[in-house]
């Protein structure tokens, strides 16, 4: 490989991370722009869309270079997102050879995440957290402490077997619903729409969403409306899990 | 609308730090960020409901939260030298529709089509003023963030947490 191919993998790399780990369309590009411009040429391309990378590098001499990627893994990882930030900006600035940034993206795309009980407890504090914060009582907030921890377990159980996202989001609202109906029986005093409310919020596609909204309104068109329809469907597909468990329970 | 008072601000609040907390480490950010993670979160809830409690206008509430939680978050994102889009996302969180999603499912399996396009609109009109929000803050200059020099630095140090 000669050295403008390394360029546009490595690139490519630094977005794929990127784009998987849920950075936003336009922080993409200018990640991978960024590590373009090290060439020295004019005119360089690097496209972003929700499921698909090109970079492309015009040269005169041997005639123009272009690649692109499918981006079909996806999920929230901040971590990666700050690390790859950080590493084209010190590649940029001639602080680490190209091998070197490499070497560190392999790196990066293994880190290891938070340990698995940790994160099972913060599901846990999140569904709990957001029931108090919409006006739930106490008993409520345990309740939903308690549907949050079995809906982090349910998504380490999906990634286990690396399940379709859409039925991810359904079978944790099934397991919403389920578990809240349950609740509601058992301690009658409990408000089961307040439990709900609160133990889908880490379900929910607040981050597809906005992110959709903001890249329609900043002229990324086909990438902002196909996040626009996978958060519908996120959002139809949670809906349709609570519903279908509402229903097992004929006094709903 | 029940009635607030300034005790049930901020036990609501606090709960909000909680809950961002805790969505953050599912999100996986980085462990020494998490702290300010929450309090983005922690000031989003408390600025909504300022707005929110005198008024009881829930979009102009979300709009406003939405540009002071966007702002917090360029600052840190400078002070911290981290992406935005770290601090952004918690801090919003609260201020994500997921009442109005609960709401038009059971609106749409009680058969009231009336109340299920109401809530879903409602949901809409929420979810656009986050995104417009976020980008009336998201368009200002990186400079207009750069008012207050950095705490410490803390480049040499990053760079060798990254390597680990």
């Amino acid at each position: 490989m000669d050295k403008d191919t390394k360029l546009l993998n490595l690139a490519l790399d630094a977005g794929e991370i990127m784009l998987m780990s849920g950075a936003e369309t336009h922080r993409v590009q200018d990640t991978m722009l960024r590590i373009l411009s090290v060439s020295g040429r004019q005119k360089i391309e690097a496209l972003a869309l929700s499921t698909m990378l090109i970079v492309s590098l015009p040269r005169e001499e041997k005639g123009p270079l272009s690649m692109a990627r499918g981006v079909s893994d996806r999920s929230v990882n901040f971590e990666k997102i700050c690390a790859v930030n950080a590493m084209s900006r010190s590649f940029v600035a001639g602080e680490i050879t190209l091998e070197e940034a490499s070497q560190r993206l392999s790196e990066i795309h293994h880190t290891p995440s938070f340990p698995a009980w940790m994160r099972v407890l913060a599901y846990g504090m999140t569904s709990g957290g957001f029931t108090l914060v919409y006006n739930g009582t106490p008993l409520d907030g345990v309740a939903a402490f308690v549907i949050g921890m079995l809906l982090g377990l349910t998504a380490l159980w999906n990634s286990r077997w690396k399940a379709p996202y859409f039925f991810g989001s359904f079978s944790g609202g099934v397991v919403t619903g389920v578990f809240a109906a349950l609740f509601h029986l058992l301690l009658p005093q409990t408000q089961i729409g307040m439990i709900i409310i609160g133990s889908i919020m880490p379900l929910l596609p607040g981050i597809t969403m906005t992110k959709a909204i903001r890249d329609i309104l900043e002229g990324n068109f086909i990438s902002g409306n196909s996040k626009l329809m996978e958060a519908l469907l996120v959002a139809c597909a949670i809906a349709g899990g609570v519903a279908i468990a509402l229903g097992l329970f004929p006094s709903f | 609308m029940p009635e607030y008072t300034m005790y049930d601000v901020l036990f609501q609040s606090a709960f909000s730090f909680v809950a961002c907390f805790g969505y953050s480490i599912v999100c996986n950010a980085p462990r020494r960020e998490l702290i300010y993670c929450g309090i983005n979160g922690f000031l989003g809830w408390l600025i909504y409901l300022l707005v929110f409690v005198p008024h009881g206008q829930s979009v102009n509430a979300t709009l406003i939260a939405t540009m002071a939680v966007t702002a917090i978050a360029r600052f840190l994102s400078y002070q911290r030298e981290a992406p935005s889009i770290l601090y952004h996302i918690p801090g919003i969180l609260p201020l994500v529709p997921g009442a109005a999603v609960y709401n038009t499912m059971q609106a749409a399996i009680s058969g009231n089509i009336l109340s299920t396009y109401s809530n879903a609109l409602t949901g809409f009109k929420l979810a656009g003023a986050i995104g417009i929000g976020s980008l009336l803050i998201l368009v200002l200059p990186y400079r207009a963030f750069e008012f207050i020099p950095r705490f410490h630095k803390k480049a040499k140090q990053k760079e060798s947490s990254s390597e680990e």
